[in-house]
């Protein structure tokens, strides 16, 4: 290209010849920056909702696990989950929302005696809101869960509701 | 051809032909990436969607568990939808209905079952044999609106008069 360009101005444009190019230039420009600003925007937007999807994916994975795992409820209610196994170490586990916002798991022998094992998602994203609703069919229990995950990337916030429900395998 | 370029240097047509070709593939490739970004978010509904249908299969469960006569009540191979009855006095507690919800504006979960029949060896078999009164086949379909179009995805499983 650059050589070409060498070559061109040894024989010399008109200058039409010049402002015709010129004008396409700046068309082609213009259409390239709105086009990478589009793409940037959708990156931005796709970035959160792939923080969303993980954190999703982390707490129901979490959680749905430890609910088949659990033969009974001690409290299930909008922001605290916890439940009994019989497990010969671990008797209590529980899911709780935090004050940041955060989804945190605790464990140990008791309600009395829990020790806090972490947060389930990643810090990018809130719960804004995670309810636990016990359901007793009077031969099974089992827990509706509805949460709402918020995450904000550079500016864009991007919320979405998620459900799940898991029966407690233990309590039949 | 291109000895005629080194020569005479290029023209306007073909600087103009070759903008072209650039501003194609250069088209191309935008295209390509904010499809690949598109497709990050219609994931997200997907996944959504994935525990909306494993919500759909529990949730049977409990009905199942509830009472088996909720199963076998239903008309075979028609759809029913499920809804939280939070209204009951003792219990929180799934039920199904025939009465259409969609959930957050998007998704519609419906489920159906099917009679399953069984051969003289108790295997299930998809045609012949004697109709099993204590099984059913339970698929839970999910579908939702992404990028103008609809998107179905469904999971099937036995469920069975376990109590």
């Amino acid at each position: 290209m650059f050589k070409k360009i060498k070559q061109k101005n040894t024989q010399g444009f008109t200058l039409v010849e010049m402002m015709i190019y010129l004008a396409l230039m700046t068309v082609i420009a213009v259409v390239i920056v709105q086009s990478i600003v589009v793409v940037l925007k959708s990156n931005r937007s796709g970035f959160a909702e792939s923080n969303l999807r993980n954190a999703a994916y982390s707490a129901f994975e979490g959680m749905v696990r430890e609910i088949h795992a659990s033969d009974s409820i001690i409290i299930a209610s909008s922001g605290l989950l916890q439940l009994n196994q019989s497990n010969p170490t671990v008797n209590v586990v529980q899911f709780s929302t935090s004050s940041d916002a955060r989804l945190n798991l605790s464990d140990g022998g008791s309600t009395s005696t829990l020790s806090y094992l972490g947060p389930l998602i990643s810090k990018d994203v809130v719960v804004k809101s995670l309810i636990f609703t016990p359901i007793n069919t009077g031969k099974s229990q089992a827990i509706r869960i509805q949460m709402n995950l918020t995450t904000t990337v550079d500016g864009q916030t991007k919320s979405e509701w998620f459900y799940d429900t898991a029966i407690l395998k233990g309590s039949y | 051809m291109k000895k005629k370029v080194l020569q005479k240097g290029s023209g306007l047509v073909e600087i103009l032909v070759a903008i072209f070709i650039f501003s194609i593939i250069l088209g191309a490739l935008i295209n390509a990436s904010s499809a690949y970004f598109s497709g990050v978010g219609a994931n997200l509904l997907s996944t959504k969607a994935a525990y909306l249908a494993e919500e759909g299969i529990e949730s049977v469960k409990t009905i199942r568990d509830s009472n088996w006569n909720n199963i076998s009540a239903l008309l075979d191979n028609t759809n029913y939808y499920l809804y939280f009855d939070t209204a009951s006095s003792t219990n929180n507690i799934w039920k199904a209905t025939t009465t259409a919800s969609i959930i957050d504006n998007n998704f519609i979960r419906t489920f159906k079952v099917n009679s399953v029949y069984r051969d003289a060896n108790g295997r299930i078999i998809s045609s012949g044999g004697s109709l099993s009164t204590t099984t059913e086949k339970l698929t839970v379909s999910v579908s939702w609106v992404s990028n103008n179009s609809t998107t179905t995805k469904s999971l099937s499983t036995y469920i069975a008069n376990i109590l």
